[in-house]
């Protein structure tokens, strides 16, 4: 296992004629927590799907630790724990029934650890899966990924359905997992949760890899947007000066302004405190903050209109 | 083969494996408790039956000339194995063979199910053991009841012929079998992939049919599996037609190979 946990190639797949995802070129290293993010429709499940071999590429390849994930899938996923972006189970089956046959496919599942995911993740063993609530659900599937304690973690989303409590308990297992070596994929629209213990992210598009960066660089490249109300017509020159802030739109002569604030912030605040500001709105980090980051001006402000 | 596989998929179909044996054993029971009383006014009813429309007999899986009702093995022949034993357990393998791929695209489960380290054929081949377990287990049950049923109602079955009745069952079952896991094996519902197997049996028993009434289409009796199916000539104890059965086997193992290999290769789209 000298190989790259992940390394696409020119990775492509459409569906008839559609677009899922064209030419990806990506690795992750060993020991790594890599972001995925993309917002919903991107092409995230996509990518997952031709990791976990359910989906053959239409061109390009995806290996895991050297094999490919499409000719020798099951040997994959020995390596590979795994939970799907939409988490469906076998309802007839008890929690611990459900966990018993998925390990009954490998040697050596450790029960004492997965005793400790259990209890961890408060999960229901003793009821039926259909009798579970969607959060439970995705806790049975959290623990039969990591149970048998793979070297590669491909989550999809994995923290949808779960209260905020058990998201950072997630967050801090998989921060755990990989300080002993392991590897974490973790695809998510979410930016605030990628942030928080990814190493490197990809952003993905429209089906293409917009870009591969460490989490500092995401966090100097991204413009958030702000948008200032004034009681008067104000001379926007003065705020466009400012490096890293830029003008995105404005209204109402210069009553009304749309910022794009990817740096400089402190400057800004004191030439905003000299003008009459009657409102402002500054928005959180999210996705579209750094897809405004990524993009021209223009034509990030073409694609906010045309949607 | 995964028996990881087997046992769940043994354990999933354990109840209506359970109440199609019953059903069908009781259906057996019933049946033969009348035997007594037809035995003794059969040649009556012999000649009633033979009054009917050829037609409709042969849709009822019953060839004119050999409507016998006197002895146990024609009677039950023409009141249980000529169409409904094959219809209820057709029906039973339809479903369950439906099931084996279509339902876990169908109900979103084929993504935790392939991300088990084995291959698709295994896994799909541990299903179709568990299957072939359950066939048996039917098939047996039915036997076993008639072979226990016949001394009670003063009646004769040798073990010979029980045997052969149930190879013939068995085989009749394992090409059905075939044919719904193929048909599962590229659906994606679960319901569609019965339906078109459903077609499939349908179309082949009316073509038997078809061949038995008219000279001219005597030639469709080759695209049937029902040719084949002769559970009277087994009841009999008159000899089966081996290059028979031997085609319903193929039929049934042959649509199982397709079927793991088309499985082996498609995209599992939810």
């Amino acid at each position: 296992m000298d190989n790259l946990p992940i390394q696409v190639e020119g990775l492509t797949r459409f569906y008839g004629r559609n677009r899922g995802v064209e030419d990806l070129a990506f690795t992750v290293e060993r020991g790594e927590i890599f972001g995925f993010l993309g917002p919903n429709g991107a092409g995230k499940t996509t990518t997952i799907r031709l990791l976990m071999g359910l989906i053959r590429p239409t061109r390009g390849s995806a290996r895991i630790f050297g094999l490919d994930c499409w000719q020798d899938a099951a040997s994959v996923k020995r390596h590979v724990g795994y939970v799907p972006g939409d988490v469906r189970l076998y309802e007839g089956m008890t929690g611990a029934q459900f966990l018993d046959f998925l390990a009954g496919f490998r040697r050596g599942v450790d029960p004492a650890r997965r005793r400790m995911l259990v209890e961890r993740f408060e999960v229901e063993l003793s009821r039926q899966i259909k009798h579970l609530s969607r959060g439970n659900r995705q806790k049975l599937a959290l623990v039969q990924a990591l149970m048998h304690d793979p070297p590669l973690l491909l989550l999809d989303e994995p923290s949808s359905g779960l209260d905020p409590l058990m998201q950072s308990e997630l967050l801090a297992l998989l921060r755990e997992e990989r300080n002993r070596g392991k590897t974490v994929f973790l695809s998510s629209h979410l930016l605030h949760e990628v942030e928080r213990v990814a190493d490197r992210v990809g952003i993905i598009r429209d089906g293409l890899l917009v870009a591969v960066a460490t989490i500092d660089e995401l966090k100097r490249q991204r413009t958030r947007r702000m948008e200032v109300t004034f009681s008067v017509p104000v001379d926007l020159a003065q705020l466009a000066g400012i490096a890293g802030v830029q003008v995105l739109q404005s209204r109402e002569e210069g009553r009304w302004v749309e910022l794009g604030v990817s740096d400089g912030l402190p400057v800004l605040l004191r030439r905003l405190s000299e003008l009459p500001v009657v409102d402002l709105v500054y928005a959180p980090p999210d996705l579209d903050s750094v897809f405004l980051g990524y993009y021209q001006r223009q034509e990030a402000i073409a694609g906010e209109r045309a949607r | 083969m995964s028996w990881t596989m087997t046992r769940k998929a043994l354990w999933d179909l354990r109840w209506s494996t359970f109440w199609y044996a019953i059903g069908l054993a009781l259906y057996i029971v019933l049946l033969a408790a009348f035997y007594p009383t037809f035995r003794d006014v059969g040649t009556q009813f012999e000649e009633i039956i033979r009054s009917y429309p050829e037609a409709f007999l042969r849709a009822f899986g019953i060839e004119p000339g050999a409507a016998t009702l006197t002895s146990f093995s024609g009677f039950m022949h023409t009141e249980v194995f000529s169409f409904i034993w094959p219809l209820v357990a057709a029906i039973f393998v339809i479903m369950s063979g439906a099931a084996t791929v279509a339902q876990e695209v169908e109900r979103g489960t084929a993504e935790l199910w392939l991300s088990v380290p084995a291959s698709r054929p295994r896994l799909l081949a541990g299903k179709l053991l568990a299957l072939l377990v359950d066939i048996v287990v039917v098939v047996l049950v039915s036997v076993l009841t008639l072979l226990v049923a016949a001394p009670v109602v003063d009646a004769e079955l040798s073990l010979g012929a029980a045997l052969q009745l149930g190879v013939v069952l068995l085989d009749f079952l394992i090409a059905i079998a075939g044919l719904s896991v193929l048909f599962s094996s590229f659906s994606s519902e679960r319901g569609r992939a019965a339906a078109m197997a459903a077609a499939v049996v349908l179309a082949m028993y009316l073509a038997w049919v078809i061949a038995g009434l008219s000279e001219r289409f005597e030639w469709l009796r080759y695209l049937s599996i029902f040719t084949a199916y002769r559970p009277r000539e087994a009841l009999e104890g008159s000899g089966v037609s081996w290059a028979g059965l031997f085609a319903l086997l193929a039929i049934g193992i042959g649509s199982a190979l397709a079927a793991l290999a088309i499985f082996r290769r498609r995209d599992i789209l939810a």
